[in-house]
């Protein structure tokens, strides 16, 4: 509109309103894409956080080889969230398979495990299970790290923060880095 | 007409559905620091938990709260389906769920953290005294129909639990202050901490001051009211086990209203400015042990007291002490047996005067139950099966036995249907027992009459046996619809039936008394359906919708007595209709919009309105937030309830308010 010719043409008035006007049909889409980027669901947020946590961790070399697994034990909150995160996704060069979990049986064969709020009143027990197995523990709120868990993810003023327990992911073999412990909100000793 | 509106806005979705798609491809791109910059919104977690049970509950979360602009807790009962919330004047809410809504609505049971403040004097909720920091509030579970056999009696149309935040989730300070032409002028004031390496504590107060609302001919109706109150939350929890909390409240203020007082000289009626002093205290503590397996043992004690002095009706306390055991056991992966008792005090007194009296006017009355309820799922968690039922003990009509029985199709996160059957009781209060009320005075051939409320410690208790139905569906992710479908059928219900007039020579100015008594005098049936349905437009714009449909049909049981059941049929609205819609902007702003549309109350004489809503949130830092509300916004003033006894409905005006927070 504003290259046309006829533009140029029209009275300075006339214009400046065109001018305006295209102006404001320009911004609309930029707005439109910037609030509908802007926000997220609490749980696709918190899939790439598990999937990112992965790269800043190293277990013990135990099995090197084969896809690198995320356990879900509970109610799963992601939906097809966290497969779309890690879906063609390597680590390391190697791939990233999701499970999920009811009981607490063979939960020792992921790496990491996202244990769900529906399980929040045995997660004391379920961290004892875990107790020296090179399992990456994730879980939700603030109790979380305190009760034993190595990541506790919570919302903080409508954004996702972590805090670590180092010592429990040490007690278990796991290394964690320090660029994501720089990153924690909290870090427990 | 919620089904035109849900079919008109799916094509749209699809366009949605698919960038949000796009976008979380994008996501996975970003870095932690990225990440952590992320704004995000939680509506999945708590719909989960609820697509799970087999009863119509809708949960009003501390977002809904805060966007709704909402101001009390009344006013944001106002965003659940099914539940028909009139405000009558500037602090007093007739609210029911499912019908039988009033002043007093004395078969809908709420309660704060598991503290019951359904009123067992008065049978029904003071709504000008259930107050908090809104901000402290967790959420609001509204459960549509008969709850007897979790609850206990009163639970018979619906149940209202307000959850607050554990102490951990509000540290730090909160500092709120505004002025609106409605809302008058308000503060609140909340520091959070810690104490040691496993405790958490808050400490809360809050004061309003409201001008009160509108008469009709035009004006303030003079109801104007004021309350401060404080309060807390400690939160503990050993590593393993154990967790206690312990909260209390204490508040006191006053109200103002317009009542209309039966006098002896004509025309026999007067507008008077009852002034009632409000105060009340009440301490809870909850211990729950999880054992190994995941078995749970939850113990509850609360204490409350509740003052409302006034001049024509002047309850001197009425105190509750409760005690409440409850004990969850995973018998296997697939059987869930819960099963409990408690033990509740109610001490009364009242102080007498010419218009309310009780005989006698003080009294304790005793409350003791045990419930047990067992949870089967079949067929690899598909089906599953609950049954269960309440025997509870009460000193006016002996033992009630509320059972219960439902049945729900679990099809993972994104379908469910479920059917129910329950009995539930409303159990007589000391008013509809024992109570004396002065209602009318007119003239007759022997000189003066008085009709008079007289209690009757004969009534039994109501009692409903309630069928429901409900589907949930969730397409595609970002649309969710809930479905419920009722039928209740009522026995014994109240009503007020005149008696045979005697004299009474102590009172020769108005030497005739014709008694009102209440009688369990009818019969009938209400059915319904609610639908609500949440729409995520994007990552920043939300659409709730609901609508409510209710159908009711009394009959008299009573032989030889006209009896008009068409007051009670017509107190709830026939159709309701909400729309709210969030939308986030940039730059840190919030518009919200609410609609509703209530039908008139037939016969009662209140009209059908529209109302609208609306609030602007902006976040100017990291501290400060302003909030603008605009509520009421089609109309200068509106009526929303009926009159009732001892009841003069304002106009409710049109509100703006501003406020500031800060928070460190």
């Amino acid at each position: 509109m504003i290259s046309s010719p006829i533009f140029w043409l029209a009275p300075p008035f006339l214009r400046w309103v065109a001018y305006f006007c295209s102006l404001w049909t320009l911004a609309i889409p930029i707005l439109m894409a910037q609030s509908g980027g802007a926000t997220f669901t609490e749980y696709q947020v918190k899939a790439v956080f598990i999937y990112n946590f992965a790269k800043f961790v190293e277990w013990p070399p135990r099995d090197a080889k084969g896809p690198l697994k995320i356990g879900i034990l509970g109610d799963d909150p992601f939906g097809d969230y966290l497969d779309e995160v890690i879906r063609d996704k390597t680590i390391r060069n190697r791939p990233i398979e999701t499970r999920h979990f009811r009981t607490v049986d063979n939960l020792e064969v992921c790496h990491i495990l996202f244990i769900s709020n529906s399980e929040r009143k045995r997660t004391p027990d379920i961290i004892k299970i875990l107790a020296g197995v090179p399992v990456l523990t994730i879980g939700e709120g603030r109790g979380f790290a305190e009760q034993g868990g190595m990541i506790g993810l919570v919302i903080d003023d409508g954004k996702v923060r972590f805090d670590i327990k180092a010592k429990a992911a040490k007690a278990s073999g796991i290394t964690v880095r320090s660029q994501l412990l720089d990153l924690a909100r909290g870090v427990k000793k | 007409m919620a089904l035109v509106l849900l079919i008109s806005l799916y094509q749209p979705q699809t366009t949605h559905a698919d960038t949000g798609k796009a976008h979380a491809k994008d996501l996975a791109d970003l870095s932690i620091q990225e990440l952590m910059e992320v704004q995000v919104t939680s509506v999945s977690r708590k719909d989960q938990k609820l697509s799970k049970t087999a009863s119509a509950v809708y949960a009003i979360s501390s977002e809904d709260i805060r966007r709704s602009g909402a101001t009390s807790i009344p006013e944001a009962l106002r965003m659940a389906p099914g539940v028909q919330v009139a405000q009558v004047n500037a602090s007093q809410w007739a609210i029911g769920i499912r019908g039988f809504n009033g002043i007093f609505s004395n078969k809908l049971l709420v309660m704060v953290d598991g503290r019951s403040v359904y009123n067992p004097m008065f049978a029904g909720v003071f709504w000008d005294v259930q107050d908090m920091l809104l901000d402290d509030i967790d959420h609001i579970e509204v459960i549509r129909g008969p709850g007897g056999t979790m609850w206990g009696s009163n639970a018979v149309n619906g149940i209202v639990n307000i959850i607050t935040k554990s102490a951990d989730q509000t540290q730090g300070g909160l500092l709120t202050t505004g002025w609106g032409n409605q809302e008058g002028s308000f503060g609140e004031a909340r520091f959070g901490g810690k104490a040691g390496s496993s405790a958490h504590y808050r400490v809360s107060s809050k004061f309003f001051r409201r001008p009160g609302q509108q008469r009709a001919e035009g004006g303030r109706a003079e109801d104007d009211w004021d309350m401060a109150r404080g309060g807390f939350r400690v939160d503990w929890s050993s590593p393993r086990r154990d967790a206690l909390m312990v909260s209390g409240d204490i508040y006191g203020g006053g109200s103002n209203l317009p009542i209309p007082v039966a006098v002896l000289d004509p025309p026999f009626q007067r507008r008077f400015r009852e002034h009632t002093d409000l105060s009340g205290t009440n301490i809870l503590t909850r211990w729950t042990r999880t054992h190994a397996g995941g078995s749970t043992s939850d113990l509850r004690v609360y204490y409350d007291r509740v003052q409302r002095e006034g001049s024509t009706a002047n309850a001197r306390f009425i105190e509750s002490t409760d005690f409440d055991y409850q004990n969850q056991l995973n018998t296997s992966s697939s059987n869930q047996v819960m099963w409990g008792g408690g033990y509740r005090r109610n001490r009364d007194s009242i102080l007498s005067t010419p218009f309310l009296s009780f005989q006698p006017p003080s009294r304790t009355t005793h409350l003791y139950q045990a419930f047990v309820h067992d949870e089967m799922r079949l067929f690899s968690d598909q089906l599953l099966i609950a049954v269960g039922t309440k025997f509870e003990h009460n000193s006016f009509t002996g033992w009630e036995v509320q059972p219960s029985a439902a049945l729900l199709w679990d099809r993972g996160q994104n379908e469910s249907a479920w059917l129910s059957v329950a009995r539930a009781v409303r159990i007589p209060s000391r008013v509809t027992a024992e109570a004396q009320a002065l209602i009318q005075v007119f003239p007759g051939p022997t000189g003066l009459n008085r009709l008079v409320y007289m209690g009757n410690p004969a009534f039994k208790p109501e009692e409903l046996i309630s069928c429901q139905a409900g589907y949930r569906v969730r397409l595609r992710r970002t649309v969710s619809l809930d479905l419920t479908a009722f039928y209740n059928d009522y026995d014994n219900l109240e009503t007020t039936i005149p008696g045979v007039p005697f004299a009474d020579p102590s009172f020769p100015a108005a030497p005739t008394i014709i008694p009102l008594i209440p009688l369990n005098g009818r019969t009938g049936r209400a059915r319904g359906v609610e639908a609500a349905s949440t729409w995520r437009l994007s990552g920043s714009s939300q659409l709730h919708l609901s609508y409510s449909w209710l159908d009711f049909k009394l009959h008299s049981s009573l032989a030889g007595v006209s009896d008009d059941v068409s007051a009670t049929e017509d107190i709830a609205p026939d159709h309701q209709f909400h729309v709210r819609w969030y939308h986030d902007l940039p730059g840190g702003l919030q518009w919200d919009n609410s609609y509703y549309f209530v039908t008139s109350l037939g016969s009662l004489g209140v009209p059908a309105y529209h109302r609208v809503d609306s609030r602007i949130g902006w976040r100017a830092s990291k501290h400060v937030r302003f909030s603008f509300g605009l509520q009421n916004a089609l109309d200068n003033q509106h009526l929303e309830a009926a009159e009732e006894v001892r009841v003069l409905p304002s106009e409710i005006g049109r509100s703006v308010y501003g406020k500031i927070s800060y928070d460190f």
